[in-house]
């Protein structure tokens, strides 16, 4: 009994510890960002007296966060539906048909995993020039519409959908299309999380292709912003915390919501690999 | 009716395909391309000079010295990280509060880099930062961390594993989960838990696992850049110039296009090797079981 309360104890001491360093970052960017300027490292310890909010104020309205948030919110929301799309479609296709080139084509989707993406910024940037379209919310958006790590894990998922189903619904006279989206895909919500969870934080947090494509500043997304932010206020500690704080939460709170398929979607990529 | 079949699903991979070949086929040749001319983004003249970006390369002390930094970045960042995470999936195993540790430790996951970044860098100030006023408090100083040579590449290190740790935890967990309960119990009668049952079944089932967990951290850690750009910059003197940093600077600071992507190449050709050492391991694993 004893031994076993040990064991415990000491295991929630390891793990305590290891939380601490991992939780350390995140506590001081919110302590921060509530201290009045002046204030910012002279009580490093302890929390600020009274909380300086104003702090959130100005980087919303001074660095000016609420465009860059604006930007990232569009890019997001482009990205994400398109890689649920794209995914979706390509996934169907190599779960439930045979076709030529089907298993060349799979390697070398799979394959474009690997390829280093400091490699791809450089043509890349070429290209949106070609199409017109640098310098523009567009350049993030176009080149990132399809993920060969979505289609993976949304065919993972499809394989564990019985057939039976789309043979009922092409008995109804159910096209290809309709049956996708209006049976297999609410079939697979968990599957269809975890890609938008991807794509989302992918595209939230992206920086060094928005680094290279976007030079002006009205078009920046959130992290430019962070660190375009260092670069000219670079002493203005508390109001850059709190544009670091306001940057995260939405990343966090994604991650909270599909917790659970998001959890299971990457242990199933890595497990299974 | 076969033929139909084939045109449909060429017609639903066709928007990824599609992609595919704009954004990922046609870079990575031109690039290839590129990285034989001494391109500087503007002329329209591509000068075609052979291996001599590569030769050049292979010649200069700051690649040589960004190869080193890289190779101490990836290793330290995919060895501690790996076995951080396979100690936290062990422990968190049967024990209470267990959803609230890993929340927390995948946290950094889902935080943008740079934002990390900025963080990391307030609390690694010289003078007013937490680590070393908390070394005052003992009377010691601490080092300048990020200016000084010798402890900046420690710190970007130390904010790799940060970040990693989660990952790494969350593929052991659910490797942990799969394994067969009934080879413990067996095992538990021969005599044979704890430590015992960790290094003689756990171990070498989980063999398989870590293989992922480390060949996928190399492959990410190798391709740093968020992190470094907002604390170093790279420096002090290259100090922390990984290849994606110096890749950056040849690229988007100097318009040595040519130069730049060699560097990319490079890389690619370094976690291409990594690819066919990990299908032989495999392999290897496969003949043993």
């Amino acid at each position: 009994m004893i031994k076993r309360i040990l064991t415990s104890a000491s295991k929630h001491i390891l793990l305590l510890g290891i939380g601490f360093f991992v939780a350390l970052p995140f506590l001081w960017m919110i302590t921060t960002s509530l201290k009045p300027p002046k204030l910012a490292f002279t009580s490093p310890y302890l929390l600020p007296t009274h909380f300086h909010w104003q702090n959130y104020l100005n980087a919303w309205t001074d660095a000016p966060f609420g465009r860059y948030y604006f930007n990232s919110i569009v890019v997001a929301i482009f990205i994400t539906s398109g890689q649920v799309l794209t995914s979706v479609l390509a996934a169907y296709a190599f779960d439930r048909f045979e076709f030529k080139f089907k298993k060349t084509i799979w390697t070398i989707f799979l394959s474009t995993l690997m390829i280093p993406l400091p490699l791809l910024v450089i043509p890349t940037y070429q290209i949106v020039q070609h199409l017109g379209i640098s310098n523009s919310l567009g350049a993030l958006i176009i080149p990132r519409l399809w993920t060969a790590f979505g289609i993976f894990l949304m065919r993972q998922y499809f394989h564990t959908i019985p057939r039976d189903l789309d043979d009922a619904a092409k008995m109804d006279g159910a096209g290809t299309l309709t049956l996708v989206f209006k049976i297999i895909v609410p079939i697979a919500k968990p599957a269809v999380a975890t890609v938008a969870l991807f794509a989302f934080l992918f595209s939230w947090n992206d920086f060094l292709w928005p680094l290279i494509a976007l030079n002006s500043p009205e078009n920046f997304t959130v992290p430019l912003g962070i660190a375009n932010f260092t670069g000219k206020y670079g002493t203005r500690w508390t109001m850059l915390m709190a544009a670091t704080v306001t940057a995260t939460i939405p990343a966090v709170i994604g991650f909270l919501l599909v917790q659970k398929s998001l959890i299971r979607g990457l242990a199933a990529g890595g497990v299974n690999e | 009716m076969r033929s139909a079949n084939t045109n449909k699903a060429y017609a639903l991979i066709a928007p990824a395909f599609l992609l595919f070949l704009v954004f990922n086929a046609y870079p990575l040749i031109w690039s290839f391309y590129i990285s034989f001319t001494s391109w500087d983004g503007l002329n329209s003249v591509k000068q075609f000079i052979g291996f001599g970006n590569y030769r050049m390369l292979f010649g200069n002390s700051e690649f040589l010295i960004s190869i080193k930094v890289t190779l101490i970045y990836v290793f330290f960042v995919t060895i501690i990280s790996t076995m951080l995470g396979f100690i936290i999936a062990l422990n968190l195993q049967k024990i209470r509060f267990s959803r609230f540790y890993r929340t927390l430790y995948f946290s950094p996951v889902v935080t943008a880099t740079v934002a990390a970044g900025v963080v990391w860098q307030l609390i690694f100030d010289p003078f007013s930062g937490v680590i070393n006023k908390s070394l005052s408090a003992f009377n010691l100083t601490g080092p300048n961390w990020l200016s000084d040579t010798r402890f900046a590449l420690p710190a970007v290190i130390l904010v790799g594993i940060w970040k990693r740790i989660g990952f790494a935890m969350v593929v052991f967990a659910a490797g942990l989960a799969a394994l067969p309960t009934s080879t413990y119990e067996a095992a538990a009668l021969d005599g044979a838990d704890g430590v015992k049952a960790i290094r003689f079944i756990t171990l070498p089932l989980m063999k398989p696992i870590f293989l992922v967990v480390i060949i996928t951290g190399i492959i990410d850690s190798i391709q740093v850049f968020d992190h470094i750009f907002v604390m170093t910059i790279g420096g002090p003197m290259g100090s922390t110039q990984v290849l994606s940093m110096l890749l950056y600077n040849q690229g988007f600071r100097l318009f040595h296009l040519g130069t730049a992507s060699a560097i990319g190449w490079l890389i690619l050709l370094g976690i291409l090797l990594l690819g066919s050492f990990q299908r032989l391991l495999s392999k290897k694993a496969d003949r043993n079981d």
